[in-house]
């Protein structure tokens, strides 16, 4: 099982480098393009932009695993270490539930815009599926401060 | 409802992330006014939608990568060789280079991380005093916020839809002048220090050394104001000259090291864009709900002159900045201010410098800005030690900013000659 997840962090891992690549090789051909040839192909400014977003949305789940996000992070710093594992306990819970729900609203979204067109669909399918994961993280971690509660106690 | 608002307040107060609890209220408030959750979604796809953002990532990746090259011992052996030979010479050298690293990480506490174990040892052998080099670093942790092209100058003109050429011209002035503020400072420190002789021939070895990096100001900057590239296209180029540079003609940085600076500087990426994507969201709800105008009547009871307003704004502003990182402060203050500052007359434009200012010097503001946080884990001081540090650069940062809110004419003068 261990083993399984490392190999889908991984793979998420090579994914977010093969965007950011890809977006930095097509902004650079597109000034080429401009500049030297007086010529644009117009559709890669719109890749451009939706990789931004896979990249921020893939960054952020990741940043999950990491623990990089933003937060106000006083208290932390002042409580004993048993205490940073119930509040860890709490946070993450609470990220989970907001998680699922945001969950909801991308699958339904989604499922709107199949009805209006297809034009960005596939471009907007990041959505559901990068918070279910956002979420399955949030409750793992959860349930590990939990159980590292429980051993301490 | 009340109890669930505040319920939320607790929890970020707790610890957790921003973009949760930012989700979290524009989710109640949806849900208070019977919008579709679904809605969020569009917002966050807005993000798609904005040509700018495209910056964010590439200027972060530029930066992420001189911060681990060996830029930042060139840049600094540079400015040593130009500036050492005057009073305060390596403090004003600090100043310049942080400066010039923050436009490019804005101001995400990396400058401090990327230079500090490199300055803090010099500054110490020069003979400056501990706690001087201490606060001298701190903040300039966030010194060049108004320098073009500093990411935070640029979402707020995203934000605030204003002129973003402009607001760039605009920020040059201040900026100097915060940084003169402070070098005179540290002329006074440093005066009665030895000083480097000044050698020629030590600034050519280490102008040629450094000679990549320093134009690199140079292309960024004449490529935007010839018109040869626009602003995102300008990260692009920054981005990968800087890959260039770094990978090819200095070879700092090894293929292997640059994967995981970029998976590194994409988990900062994300980790700004989440709460962009959610804070988009919650502000266009706020202006649905008209919560802005509705501020602006209490206001507008009880506080009649501008100036009193401007004074408000400083003292809020710096509350805002030491309790939040600039980017969600960025996102969720600027609606709630702008037409507020529009009903009493103050130029947008400006008004961003100010709200820069502001936010640079909440950074290093006691009890809770960040930067005195994360110089206190980097080189490992207690966190009193900083805050009794960074005091008297307090005093002159604050100093500045009283002049940059209340002397419009230095955010606007070159505009208007230009």
């Amino acid at each position: 099982m261990k083993k399984f997840i490392n190999i889908l962090e991984k793979i998420e891992d090579i994914f977010l480098i093969f965007l950011f690549l890809s977006l930095l090789c097509l902004s650079i051909l597109q000034i080429i393009l401009r500049n030297f040839f007086s010529t644009s192909i117009f559709y890669i400014e719109n890749i451009t932009r939706y990789l931004v977003l896979w990249i921020g949305l893939l960054g952020a789940s990741i940043a999950i695993k990491e623990e990089k996000h933003i937060s106000i992070n006083i208290l932390p710093v002042l409580i004993s270490r048993k205490w940073n594992l119930i509040l860890n306990t709490i946070i993450n819970l609470f990220s989970f539930i907001i998680c699922i729900f945001l969950t909801y609203a991308a699958i339904k979204f989604i499922k709107d815009e199949y009805c209006i067109s297809h034009y960005t669909l596939f471009a907007e399918i990041i959505l559901p599926l990068v918070f279910p994961l956002m979420a399955i993280r949030f409750l793992s971690k959860s349930i590990m401060s939990f159980i590292l509660f429980l051993k301490n106690t | 409802m009340i109890l669930i608002n505040i319920l939320f307040i607790l929890l970020a107060i707790i610890g957790t992330p921003l973009f949760i609890i930012i989700a979290a209220f524009t989710l109640l408030s949806f849900y208070k006014t019977n919008i579709d959750f679904s809605a969020i979604m569009i917002e966050i796809c807005r993000i798609a939608h904005t040509p700018l953002l495209i910056a964010i990532p590439l200027f972060t990746f530029a930066g992420a990568i001189l911060a681990k090259s060996n830029a930042p011992k060139r840049l600094v052996r540079f400015s040593k060789a130009a500036f050492g030979w005057c009073p305060g010479g390596l403090a004003i050298v600090v100043l310049f280079v942080c400066a010039f690293f923050t436009v490019l990480t804005g101001a995400s506490g990396v400058t401090i991380l990327a230079l500090g174990n490199l300055l803090f040892p010099s500054l110490l052998k020069e003979g400056y005093s501990e706690r001087f080099s201490l606060g001298l670093i701190t903040i300039s942790g966030s010194l060049g916020l108004l320098f073009p092209p500093s990411l935070p100058l640029i979402i707020y003109g995203v934000i605030a839809k204003v002129n973003i050429d402009q607001l760039f011209i605009a920020g040059i002035l201040p900026g100097l002048f915060l940084i003169f503020l402070l070098s005179t400072f540290c002329i006074f420190k440093g005066f009665d220090l030895p000083k480097s002789n000044f050698s020629l021939n030590e600034l050519l070895i280490a102008a040629k050394e450094g000679f990549w990096e320093i134009i690199l100001p140079v292309i960024v900057m004449g490529g935007i104001y010839s018109g040869k590239f626009a602003l995102s296209e300008a990260a692009a180029v920054t981005a990968f000259y800087v890959l260039i540079v770094e990978l090819f003609i200095k070879k700092d940085i090894r293929l292997k090291t640059l994967f995981s600076i970029i998976r590194q500087s994409m988990i900062l990426v994300g980790s700004i864009i989440i709460i962009l994507a959610c804070a988009l969201a919650f502000t266009n709800y706020l202006i649905d709900a008209e919560i802005p105008m509705k501020i602006l009547e209490i206001f507008k009871t009880h506080i009649k002159s501008k100036i009193l307003f401007l004074i408000f704004l400083n003292i809020f502003l710096l509350i805002v900045g030491c309790m939040m990182d600039i980017f969600s402060a960025l996102l969720i203050v600027i609606p709630l201010i702008v037409p507020m500052a529009r009903a009493y007359g103050i130029d947008l434009i400006h008004l961003g410098i100010i709200f820069l200012t502001n936010l640079e010097i909440g950074y290093i503001t006691p009890p809770v800005g960040i930067n005195l946080f994360i110089s206190s884990l980097c080189f490992e001081r207690p966190i009193l030690k900083l805050y009794l540090a960074s005091l008297p650069f307090l005093g002159i940062l604050l100093f500045g900013l009283i002049v940059i809110t209340y002397m419009p004419n230095l955010s606007l003068f070159l505009l208007r000659i230009l």
